[in-house]
């Protein structure tokens, strides 16, 4: 999501001009003062160079009217030094800012007057605020050039390349349709945590490895720079994997299948053509639909569950993310699962009414239905079972499984 | 959509030319009539009739029988008597996929049923005079071409046989919005409130870029709706071309507050910064900014930081796109937009929670909920029982046709009277709007 800035590989730019410009004021600091805004504290998605583009923006009334320098520093940190500016001035654009990441949980903390963990103030005519200043400017300054220097050698590998558009589509499609992918199906299963902390297999997501597809048929592309067109591409990968899943030998897999499917392509020929290879099977796949396309058209969804519910297959949500739960009722969407992703950054989020409602949403739905996914880390783990959430899927649970299979293979042997 | 398997050309025909060569090979042979057109409107949509229709395609294609996808939905399948137990099976799994609709939950009764399996050895005059029947009541039908409802239904019809959208002709499309002058294709809908005598006062009106006249200026015989996600992204590419017409007022005059769809991306795109920077601060109060729900939840974290970001630069906020079947299970308040657009459909009145659900949604006030889509009365009537006051659609643009009629003959009949008097003042009130949103 938070795209580096490639333009500032230098790194410590603004954060120099800001220390040299203390050095300047340190012979007549009278009527200087400045606010840090810790923007770098928001939650990872709250920081994308667009929000903050905005909030940049905020100041510039005050930059060109008075005698205000706003420096916006690498870490997304603003800092505004302002000489000879009442205070209350500063008031309306720092008020605008706090206003634009209202959702963010570290203004719900400020909101509670004990302290302010987002702007901090000091006047800098006073000798103690302005050495402590001057150490955290240095601070940021180092900071930011070892930022700089990490993120130039990571730069080339993670490049995310060019946006998909509709120039370049036709061709990427092309290629798409033309190359193998059954070697790019990768497998991860998803697993039930019962009492005691034992695990039980629920099924495996097949999915296709994207970067290694990227890689194929359009590298140096990034496939998902437009939502739409990405999930255009969707649709003909859809059609693939179901014919590379029908060829399957069913009978002796084990465990359950899930596979990711547009509400089209579940409505169209290919899944027909599926079901009638695999129809006896149903019970042992899932599919998995995705929010942004089941909000698209809620009839076609509809009509689709209903009709591979009565099939035999299951059915399930993914694309939530927790901050969702707070906004729309996903119980009412009467699949099978849904699959909530989860992301470090909302491990913040511990008690506010964000966490009630989702904790009231988990209840509702029913704690058997709900799978939270991404799960990396232990924490992940915590995070979910604190909302009632016994079902998990993601890296963390991936060693946890192959522990499964070897107890399961042992027992049989 | 644009794996469509209807055939566009005319299946009653073909139909009728298939049955009349059966003749000669009666023996054997069966025809199934899967009287769709029997469900209710919301169970024979496209897709629903597609999927219907897909059930038949491993037997088409092991060449066991033919089918027929009729205009009126009905879905005509010939075929060999050997496979009966396998149309049996989709005839099954059909009902069942029906199940919920009156035309199945009570099968059997007078005029109520959802299929008929005719042999031809016995009954081919039967199967025969079916095939007449559909035939010449769509004759019929294409003759009295203009009438009611289905206009809508049948205009997508037509757009559905043109080339499909592929991303070449994307591409193309771009290129040529690149020179293209939209300004000619901006229409406007008004929404209005409406008294209790049917006459409308317009509260704001929905500009937007007419995508049939976009079509048929920029690549005719295309279908540019014909898959979902091409044409999303098409609409990014028209949003800030809207986005620059908006903000040249010179060339594009526009009175009273008005609404536009954007994408949520677009908000945060340097087009729309420029826009903000030609819009005065008094001006934004008047400009509802319309947001569609699946692009809201396709990234709720820009939402609602492009929601904050409007709202305190003076702007309204409108949640686009609420169906029946979404408004329960989105939560209107705590996504914090000003106002929602609700699309009108029958069933709302139609079924018995229709009235308790939409009317929940009325929450922030009636003037906070735009009921959309209304073609007939039926939709105000509706809106009016669960305390809906704003109304868009096709039936509210002849509303105000009407009034603009009604107060055109008032002018005319007080200018009579007055003709005596030899009077030339002004007579009547213009039609402006009565009152503004704030």
């Amino acid at each position: 999501m938070a795209e580096r800035d490639l333009t500032q590989v230098a790194g410590g730019g603004e954060e120099a001009m800001l220390v040299e410009r203390l050095r300047k004021i340190a012979d007549d600091p009278k009527d200087h003062f400045a606010a840090h805004l810790h923007l770098s504290r928001l939650r990872a998605g709250n920081r994308q160079p667009r929000f903050l583009d905005i909030a940049k923006r905020s100041f510039d009334q005050l930059v060109v009217n008075t005698q205000s320098t706003l420096y916006p520093l690498a870490n997304s940190d603003l800092v505004l030094i302002c000489n000879k500016v009442p205070v209350e001035q500063t008031d309306e654009p720092i008020e605008k800012v706090r206003g634009l990441f209202r959702e963010d949980p570290l203004m719900q903390a400020a909101g509670g007057g004990m302290e302010d963990r987002f702007v901090s103030w000091y006047d800098l005519a006073s000798k103690d605020d302005y050495d402590r200043f001057y150490a955290t400017s240095e601070q940021l300054l180092a900071a930011a050039v070892a930022t700089a220097r990490r993120a130039e050698t990571v730069q080339s590998a993670a490049a995310k390349g060019a946006p998909v558009t509709a120039a370049n589509l036709g061709e990427i499609e092309r290629k798409l349709k033309a190359i193998r992918i059954s070697d790019l199906i990768r497998e991860q299963p998803a697993v039930q945590i019962g009492a005691g902390g034992k695990a039980a297999l629920l099924f495996r997501e097949n999915f296709i490895a994207m970067n290694e597809l990227r890689d194929r048929i359009a590298p140096g592309v990034n496939l998902f720079s437009s939502p739409w067109l990405f999930q255009y591409l969707t649709e003909v990968i859809d059609r693939k994997v179901l014919a590379l899943v029908a060829q399957r030998e069913l009978s002796t897999q084990p465990a359950a299948v899930s596979v990711n499917l547009n509400v089209a392509t579940v409505l169209g020929r290919d899944f027909q053509e599926f079901h009638q290879a695999v129809g006896a099977n149903a019970a042992k796949f899932v599919i998995e639909m995705q929010i942004i396309d089941i909000f698209a058209d809620m009839n076609a969804f509809a009509f689709a569950r209903d009709g591979l519910q009565k099939r035999g297959y299951r059915v399930l949500v993914d694309g939530i993310n927790p901050l969702a739960l707070y906004f729309f009722d996903p119980s009412l969407l009467k699949a099978d699962f849904i699959k909530i992703a989860w992301g470090p950054e909302f491990a913040s989020d511990t008690q506010d009414s964000r966490i009630v409602a989702a904790r009231e949403t988990v209840a509702r739905t029913g704690k058997d239905q709900v799978i939270l996914a991404r799960v990396d880390t232990e924490q992940a783990i915590r995070w979910g079972l604190n909302l009632g959430v016994t079902r998990f899927q993601g890296h963390f649970i991936d060693r946890l499984a192959k522990a499964i299979a070897t107890k399961t293979v042992a027992a049989a042997g | 959509m644009a794996n469509a398997p209807l055939a566009p050309r005319p299946q009653e025909a073909l139909l009728l030319e298939y049955v009349q060569q059966l003749e000669k090979v009666k023996a054997g042979r069966k025809a199934l009539h899967l009287h769709l057109s029997l469900l209710r409107p919301y169970n024979r949509r496209d897709t629903h009739l597609r999927t219907a229709a897909a059930n038949f395609d491993p037997i088409v294609r092991a060449a066991n029988g033919q089918i027929f996808v009729l205009r009126n939905s009905d879905i005509f399948f010939c075929y060999k008597g050997e496979i009966q137990s396998q149309v049996d099976a989709i005839v099954q799994r059909l009902r069942y996929l029906f199940g919920e609709d009156p035309l199945v939950s009570e099968d059997g009764a007078e005029g109520k049923e959802f299929a008929t399996i005719l042999d031809a050895a016995t009954q081919y005059d039967d199967i025969l005079y079916a095939a007449r029947s559909v035939t010449e009541s769509e004759t019929k039908r294409a003759g009295e071409d203009k009438t009611r409802q289905d206009a809508r239904s049948r205009l997508k019809d037509r757009q559905e046989q043109g080339e499909p959208m592929t991303p070449d002709v994307l591409a193309r499309i771009e290129t040529a919005l690149l020179r293209a002058d939209l300004s000619n294709l901006v229409r406007r809908q008004f929404a209005c409130t409406v008294d209790e005598d049917n006459s409308p006062t317009q509260i704001f009106s929905e500009l937007f870029i007419s995508i049939k006249d976009l079509r048929e200026t920029l690549l005719p015989g295309v279908n540019l709706t014909s898959n979902r996600w091409l044409f999303q992204h098409l609409t990014e590419t028209l949003d800030k071309r809207m986005l620059a017409l908006l903000a040249k007022t010179d060339r594009f005059t526009v009175s009273g507050d008005i609404s536009f769809n954007v994408n949520v991306r677009t908000l945060l795109a340097p087009e729309f910064m420029t826009f903000d920077e030609n819009v005065s601060a008094g001006r934004r109060g008047s400009l509802i900014i319309e947001l569609q729900k699946e692009d809201i939840f396709s990234d709720l974290g820009t939402y609602l930081f492009a929601r904050e970001f409007l709202q305190n630069k003076g702007y309204r906020v409108c949640l686009d796109g609420l169906t029946f079947q979404t408004l329960d299970i989105i939560d209107r308040k705590r996504l914090g937009a000003d106002m929602a657009k609700l699309f009108w459909t029958p069933e709302m009145a139609e079924k018995p929670d229709g009235r308790a659900r939409v009317g929940r949604l009325m929450d922030g006030g009636g003037k906070t909920v735009v009921l959309c889509r209304c073609d007939t009365a039926d939709a105000v009537e509706f809106g009016r029982s669960v305390g809906i006051e704003l109304y868009q659609g096709r039936h509210i643009e002849s509303l105000i046709a009407e009034d603009g009629r009604r107060r055109e003959l008032l002018k005319i009949k007080r200018r009579i009277d007055r003709g005596g008097e030899g009077g030339e003042e002004e007579l009547a009130p213009p039609p402006a709007p009565k009152g503004k949103g704030r």
